[in-house]
């Protein structure tokens, strides 16, 4: 089914603010301005950051990749309960809040991978500069890799599958683990 | 840094408006991010009871695989009922009470929570054949129900010794007529019809013809273990108690009749020892407190000895006359558990 993403981002706009002030915050901890931000917006794209750029790669690494550590963790941590109870036990009654949390943590999750603007800049920045040492190319390029991969995947619902798929795997992970 | 060096995280073609100043976080995405965390908060204090919910659901079989049966179904029992509208526990529930022969919980979680829910077709066809199964069941339920209460009418209050006799002769007749009536429940007719036989021989033909056919039935293991244990086959017996534990290692009838394997084998502590836990686990098991007691008179223990005769005679209004006998040593342990 296709449905224009401005669509999809604005029935999962709690997503997209927090992908946005993931964003901010990293650049804010790493000490990097940052001239404009908009967090939402009802058009193609949804939200973008400007900022400073940084010759270092940890900068650029963590302010490319944060929204996936952040929207991940938080995505994760909404939705695990609702998860639960709704896509193991089917049942959308006990607790009715439960659909609220697990469209908030589902649009959170939808909204992990950074853009192929965060990508590019982590190819220029990192794996194209020829300052910086082995030890981050090797980590960047599989994170470049899978935000190209998210992006050509989210035309098929990639970032619901991954949404769908942290919200499923990993109570059946963590069963095991403990 | 130079602005034409600046980036953003969407690429080119996004200039900055202002890029002197650094922004800050505004007050309304602060008061959305208390509000997202109120949610992980909300989650988060849900999360240790929906995930101990779930690992209860999850692991049920692994349980019942490592000897947890009646503690698997029970503590899913306990889910089911704190989310009724669950048909994925709820079927599980009936699947798991059905596969191990604990029809009644499977009739009771069917009524009082299956009925009236959405199934997929596998499920529903499922559903139908124990349906079916649990009509057969509860036939031969009421079937052996009205046939225990004519043949009381028939006996009266003060029944004499050859009233009795002819009591149990009607009943195993009208038993083996029940047994030819193929809408009936074998298994269930041929277990009753053990604990009524005329000789420990017919009552372990009986139940290892029950076995045979359903060995998920009641405690079927149990009572074959028992009565192999009556005709002196004590290898036989311990076999099938050893099977019934590893189904459900808090089984006390399974403890209880190992015990007594243990003691006629010589291994008295051991016997003491099974005996206990079967009395820890479920006191009020057929025979638990008594096999307690002979274990406890056969080591020596004369002060809980006491204080359990104190607790049968309480409890059960009095001591069986053979077991006074074995106290009194007036009998052998091979003589009461293994005589006619």
């Amino acid at each position: 089914m296709i449905i224009p993403g401005f669509v999809i981002s604005i029935v999962t706009f709690p997503g997209v603010i927090i992908h946005e002030l993931a964003h901010q915050i990293f650049c804010m901890l790493c000490g990097m301005k940052i001239y404009e931000v908009k967090y939402f917006q009802p058009k193609n794209p949804c939200g973008y950051v400007i900022h400073e750029p940084s010759d270092r790669p940890l900068h650029v690494f963590l302010t490319a990749m944060g929204p996936f550590f952040i929207n991940t963790i938080l995505g994760m941590l909404i939705l695990l309960p609702a998860s639960i109870e709704i896509l193991e036990f089917r049942d959308y009654t006990s607790y009715p809040l439960n659909l609220v949390l697990a469209w908030l943590g589902i649009s959170i999750l939808m909204h992990s991978f950074p853009s192929t603007g965060d990508a590019k800049v982590m190819v220029k920045q990192i794996l194209k500069n020829p300052d910086v040492g082995i030890f981050w190319k090797v980590l960047a390029a599989p994170f470049v890799g899978l935000i190209y991969l998210f992006s050509i995947g989210s035309m098929f619902w990639l970032d619901l599958v991954y949404a769908m798929a942290v919200g499923m795997l990993l109570p059946n992970l963590l069963v095991h683990l403990f | 840094m130079e602005t034409n060096q600046s980036y953003q995280s969407l690429g080119p073609g996004f200039e900055p408006e202002n890029q002197k100043k650094s922004r800050s976080i505004p007050v309304w995405i602060f008061v959305f991010l208390l509000i997202t965390l109120a949610a992980v908060v909300v989650s988060m204090l849900r999360f240790p009871k929906v995930f101990s919910e779930y690992k209860v659901y999850r692991l049920a079989e692994e349980r019942m695989e490592a000897g947890e049966t009646s503690a698997a179904l029970e503590d899913l029992m306990e889910v089911v009922e704190r989310h009724p509208n669950s048909v994925p526990m709820i079927v599980k529930l009936i699947d798991l009470s059905m596969e191990n022969g604990y029809y009644d919980s499977a009739a009771y979680i069917f009524n009082e929570y299956l009925v009236g829910k959405d199934l997929s077709d596998s499920q529903y066809y499922r559903m139908l054949d124990y349906s079916e199964r649990l009509d057969t069941y509860y036939n031969t339920y009421d079937a052996l129900d009205s046939l225990f209460m004519e043949l009381n009418e028939t006996l009266g209050d003060t029944p004499d010794e050859e009233a009795a006799e002819r009591y149990m002769e009607e009943l195993r007749n009208s038993l083996k007529d029940l047994l030819e009536d193929p809408s009936q429940d074998q298994t269930f007719i041929l277990y009753y019809l053990s604990m009524y036989a005329e000789t420990r021989k017919d009552s372990y033909s009986y139940i290892k013809q029950a076995y045979d056919r359903e060995p998920e039935f009641f405690d079927v293991r149990v009572q074959l273990g028992n009565m192999a244990r009556g005709l002196g086959n004590l290898d036989e017996a311990e076999m099938y108690l050893n099977e019934a534990l590893a189904k459900d290692k808090e089984d006390s009838g399974a403890l209880r009749g190992l015990a007594i394997v243990a003691m006629l084998r010589g291994d008295l502590e051991k016997g003491l020892d099974l005996a206990k836990q079967a009395y820890d686990l479920y006191a009020d098991g057929t025979y638990v407190r008594d096999t307690y007691l002979v274990a406890l008179h056969v080591n020596g223990c004369s002060e809980e000895e006491a204080a359990m005769i104190t607790e049968i005679e309480e409890l059960q209004g009095g001591l069986e006359d053979d077991t006074k006998e074995l106290l009194a040593d007036a009998c052998t342990l091979q003589d009461y558990y293994m005589g006619e």
